[in-house]
């Protein structure tokens, strides 16, 4: 379900993903089949999504799709612990990865939502990944923004990826790899499905 | 109300052992219409007034602040109540700004905005720790205290506020 165009380029990518700056990242387009990711897309109509409301972040989000009742969204998860999906993500990233784990929930971002930057680091968390399935605009925010640092902190701005459909994302998890969910701004809502892979 | 002379309504000032008892059970309270009108807009003024730097730590707040002291009758007053004394400073959030829950500490939050909406964000939020959270509706000449057992946080404040500018004097 991965594009082939992806997969028989995983060695290729993976200078490039360890070469990103301001830590371990890469941004890769038409990343599954087309039509298979608008099935997908669909299937999240049905799914419930839940209002998280904090400090830190304001969206809705579904409960870790493992417990998903449709079974579009119950195959996709189990395909992104296949055999195919874990290789093609330890051969870009270089991190041998649990075979058997990951979280992964479909985000809802609206008009106001945002994700404060934070880095990510919890459990053995290791490869966090995105999949876009709406298209936004420079203007509609909802940028995934990475931030390089100084000392133990967060400093500037560096990377910033705009949501498009089938925009593929994925970055590594560090003591570092601090990263934010800019607001949306205005009507066009921002759909994703975002995922975690853990130490082996 | 006030007393002849006082800045504080007087309804307040005569209730500090309900005011203490409403902290120890619920961790925050909010006293609404709290400082005397005119003591409040000559307050208001001398916020707008101040020198506003801007303040940012990605990881806890993005704000501008500035310095301000408090007179004598309002610190007696708080140490009353939380038997402690704060250090004060103005914080201006505006589209963007932020903070995010910090240690447990005591704190003291003067409202002197006006015509806000709570939709626009930049409220008071508290989290017990687990998480149950009580946020502060913005209301112009209001105090708040939190007792230290919770921790405190300001919302994000949303593009729908548009160039609104949210003032507070936080006491810590």
């Amino acid at each position: 379900m991965i594009d082939n165009k992806h997969l028989k380029n995983a060695s290729k990518y993976k200078s490039l993903f360890s070469k990103n700056k301001p830590y371990p990242n890469l941004v890769l387009d038409g990343f599954f089949d087309s039509k298979y990711l608008s099935s997908i897309r669909n299937s999240l109509g049905s799914e419930n999504f839940t209002h998280k409301d904090s400090d830190l972040f304001e969206f809705y989000q579904t409960d870790d799709l493992a417990s998903s009742k449709i079974p579009q969204l119950s195959e996709f998860r189990k395909y992104l612990l296949s055999d195919e999906a874990i290789n093609f993500m330890e051969e870009l990233s270089g991190v041998k990865l649990d075979r058997k784990k990951i979280s992964i929930h479909a985000t809802l971002y609206t008009d106001t939502h945002y994700l404060l930057c934070h880095d990510d680091q919890l459990d053995d968390r290791r490869l966090a990944i995105m999949i876009y399935l709406s298209d936004l605009d420079e203007k509609n925010g909802g940028k995934l923004v990475l931030y390089d640092s100084k000392g133990k902190k967060p400093a500037n701005v560096k990377v910033s990826i705009t949501p498009k459909f089938n925009r593929f994302a994925i970055f590594k998890i560090g003591e570092k790899s601090f990263h934010e969910v800019t607001e949306v701004l205005g009507n066009k809502p921002r759909l994703a499905i975002g995922w975690w892979y853990y130490d082996k | 109300m006030t007393s002849k002379n006082s800045i504080i309504n007087q309804h307040y000032s005569t209730q500090i052992s309900a005011i203490k008892k409403a902290l120890s059970s619920e961790n925050v309270v909010q006293l609404q219409e709290f400082f005397d009108k005119e003591f409040y807009y000559t307050l208001l003024s001398q916020a707008r007034k101040s020198k506003l730097k801007q303040d940012v730590d990605i990881f806890e707040y993005r704000y501008k602040s500035g310095k301000i002291s408090l007179p004598k009758e309002f610190e007696d007053f708080i140490k009353k109540i939380t038997g402690k004394k704060f250090k004060y400073q103005i914080i201006e959030l505006e589209h963007k700004d932020y903070s995010l829950i910090h240690d447990k500490k005591a704190e003291i939050a003067i409202d002197l905005t006006e015509n806000w909406l709570n939709g626009w964000g930049g409220y008071l939020m508290y989290n017990d720790g687990s998480g149950n959270v009580t946020k502060i509706p913005s209301k112009q000449n209001s105090l708040t205290i939190s007792n230290g057992k919770i921790f405190g946080a300001i919302k994000y404040v949303n593009n729908h506020s548009g160039k609104n500018k949210k003032l507070y004097i936080i006491g810590r």
